[in-house]
């Protein structure tokens, strides 16, 4: 009896350990991933799908997750200097490259990034969006890889810029300008503006500044430091350009007052027309807008005699990093591939609806001109033409606020070149 | 002897605890202060006083000192003269007394993104209920103010600030005045006072431990204004919203923009930890009394 005991008790350790054992070899490796999205949004559901095929793909590899939000990358630089061990994170690109990725706390993806993609048949390089790696290097080295992003353009209601007379969209500033004039002449105020949003109307700046005296304009201006290049003549017909749009009242005076999202609600109900902005709109107001309400976007247009190009088109991505520190390199980025594969964007492009950066993968219809935006697209430019990478605290306190002011007609166009002449050098005194 | 070391032996754990979590961090604080450092990682650069200058030269941080000072001295005018107002006339023997305190303090218990987001709706441009107002008693001009426009936002966004706090000390004050025997004021009533004599010789020094406590109170919440024009900001909160907090969590903690000085807003934290001691030393100066018994 004793000995069936034994035997019974031997069976029952040996089934543990065995069990025990099986357990161990499935779940080796345990991915740590902390997320910019907040549980339950569309871009969370399709990670976590990526996650859960991942898993079902290798069974060795499972993941914990921490829905974090957006200020995600404060929260995990908090966590690493409280000793927590995580292996991926994610973020806006422009934020990763002028935080962690600036910081060194990323693996490098070169080797990666030359070897295949998870599909096969072409190198993991290939699987993004030409220039959209470009964006994501800071001097030369790759911290990130972008998954999703969204381009910066005049979004439009078509049929009021179609009643306006627009039958293609203009490609010249006074092209533009004229269809705004229809709009107005029909009873629509034509450009809609949050006057709170800095990051939003900044973009009519950079943009023009772009078109007239080219993309890397503004970085010279803001690494000038005596800030004389805050008067050179492009400066002043930027500025000239961007006050006409308020002067002929194509911007109606009320929008000084608009707190973020009044003025594009009233996008949504077709009371104004167009306006400058990220791909996400069109998916902020769709439960807003009527079921035949139809989005354009168009490139912004050129400017006479300017240097730029109709082409170059700003972009804002969110990527992924594998932190330094991380125990799991090569599960980690061999899951950052897989993410990046044509049937886990197609998941990203359809359910969330924004833009991937595989470019085999199609966009919703809604999103097709930006689209095509991206696909005739130059040069990706960075958000204010990179300076918030390389000078954060100069283009978020000293820049933006200072266009902001400029454009809700708080300064004219004299006091903001001298404001900004004065405030560059005082910057770069104070460094 | 033996009690000496009872309070010793009670005291410690606390002192601890306050030593621990409060003195040493305020430390740090300052020590950090001192460093270029990102706060990523243990890379810290000494630059000794160099944030203080930096902070000296700094046109935002002057922009938020001057905005947390306005905060303080406008907000705090208003925030109590409309507590002793509402408390005289609370006090009056008016119906429902509990009913209007509770109105009161209602904005203490609700969410301030919540206040927030109402208060946004009240000052839309459009839709407002401020300019609907106007609009429908016809003040054409008022009801066609943009609130929210850059040269207007600070100040309605003060207009609702007051509007949350001054519940709270009418609380406080309230509270003071309710342990005023009633005898005074039928004696006050007998000798023919009005009521601002009464107030004024009676209400205001039988209360004035009371006030002390709330301005000090006021103090160190206005200094380390935070919440309410940071969510006042939605989206993003605009520079004429800045206060020293706002600034100091801008500098260290990113939010949109990668921006990581967590050395420089330490010092933030510093000329804000100063700014709140000097001013509580100095309320607590001017306002020493003798203590009344009653």
């Amino acid at each position: 009896m004793a000995r069936q005991g034994s035997k019974i008790m031997a069976a029952a350790t040996t089934a543990l350990v065995s069990l025990g054992a099986a357990t161990a070899a499935i779940a080796e490796t345990e991915l740590v991933y902390w997320s910019f999205w907040n549980e339950g949004e569309p871009q969370a559901n399709v990670i976590q799908s990526w996650m859960d095929d991942y898993s079902a793909l290798n069974p060795d590899v499972s993941f914990k997750v921490f829905w974090n939000g957006r200020q995600n990358q404060t929260t995990v630089r908090n966590a690493l200097a409280g000793g927590t061990q995580i292996d991926i994170m994610d973020a806006d690109m422009d934020a990763l490259s002028g935080g962690l990725a600036a910081e060194g706390l990323s693996v490098g993806w070169q080797s990666v990034l030359e070897g295949p993609s998870f599909d096969g048949g072409h190198s993991f390089a290939e699987d993004f969006h030409p220039g959209l790696l470009a964006q994501a290097e800071v001097d030369g080295w790759t911290g990130q890889i972008p998954y999703a992003f969204y381009t910066v353009q005049i979004f439009y209601n078509k049929a009021h810029f179609a009643e306006a007379g627009m039958e293609t969209p203009p490609e010249t500033w006074e092209g533009f300008v004229d269809v705004l004039r229809n709009v107005r002449d029909n009873g629509y105020n034509p450009l809609a503006v949050e006057s709170d949003i800095t990051f939003y109307n900044v973009h009519w700046f950079n943009y023009l500044i772009a078109r007239i005296a080219g993309p890397d304009f503004l970085m010279r201006a803001a690494e000038d430091k005596t800030g004389e290049t805050w008067r050179d003549p492009a400066v002043r017909q930027a500025l000239d350009l961007e006050r006409a749009l308020w002067d002929e009242g194509l911007i109606p005076d009320e929008s000084r007052g608009y707190q973020w999202p009044a003025a594009q609600t009233t996008l949504a109900y077709e009371e104004s027309s167009a306006a400058l902005v990220g791909s996400w709109l069109p998916i902020e107001l769709a439960d807003l807008v009527d079921d035949d309400f139809e989005w354009g976007a168009m490139k912004f247009p050129m400017v006479e005699g300017g240097r730029g190009n109709i082409d170059d088109v700003t972009a804002i991505g969110v990527s992924f990093v594998v932190l330094d520190g991380t125990e799991h390199r090569d599960a980690a980025q061999d899951f950052v591939r897989f993410t990046i594969s044509e049937e886990q964007q197609k998941k990203m492009a359809e359910e969330s609806r924004i833009g991937v950066a595989n470019p085999r993968v199609s966009w919703v219809p809604e999103l097709a001109a930006s689209e095509q935006a991206i696909a005739d697209a130059n040069l990706i430019l960075a958000e204010n033409l990179g300076i918030k990478v390389a000078y954060p605290d100069y283009s978020s306190n000293i820049f933006e606020a200072t266009h902001n002011r400029f454009f809700l007609g708080d300064m004219t166009a004299d006091e903001f070149i001298e404001e900004m002449v004065t405030r560059t050098r005082q910057y770069w005194e104070n460094k | 002897m033996i009690r000496g070391r009872m309070i010793a032996g009670f005291l410690t754990p606390a002192i601890l605890v306050y030593g621990f979590f409060f003195l040493l961090p305020t430390l740090f604080t300052f020590y950090y202060s001192l460093f270029d450092w990102s706060g990523f990682g243990e890379e810290k650069t000494f630059v000794g006083l160099q944030n203080y200058v930096r902070l000296w030269n700094d046109y935002v941080f002057w922009l938020s000192l001057w905005n947390t000072v306005m905060i303080l001295l406008v907000g705090g005018v208003f925030i109590m003269g409309l507590a002793f107002l509402y408390t005289i006339l609370i006090n009056s023997g008016i119906w429902g007394k509990k009913f209007f305190r509770f109105i009161f303090f209602l904005p203490n218990i609700v969410s301030v993104v919540a206040l927030s987001a109402m208060w946004a709706y009240i000052y839309n441009p459009r839709i407002g209920l401020l300019n609907t107002a106007f609009a429908s008693v016809g003040l054409e001009g008022l009801s066609k103010t943009l609130w929210t426009s850059p040269d207007n936002i600070f100040w309605a966004m003060l207009a609702a600030l007051i509007w949350v706090f001054t519940g709270f000390f009418l609380i406080l004050i309230m509270a003071g005045v309710d342990k005023i025997p009633a005898d005074m004021y039928e004696a006050a009533d007998l000798a023919g006072a009005s009521l601002w004599q009464k107030f004024r010789l009676i209400t205001v020094p039988m209360t004035w431990d009371v006030l002390t406590i709330s301005f000090v109170i006021w103090v160190i919440n206005a200094i380390k204004m935070f919440e309410f024009p940071f969510a006042f900001g939605l989206l993003q909160v605009p520079q004429q919203l800045y206060t020293l907090g706002i600034y100091l969590y801008v500098m260290g903690f990113g939010k949109r923009e990668p921006i990581y000085q967590l050395g420089y807003a330490t010092a933030i934290g510093v000329v804000m930890l100063v700014l709140a001691f000097v001013m509580i030393v100095v309320i607590r100066r001017l306002m020493r009394t003798d203590s009344l018994e009653f």
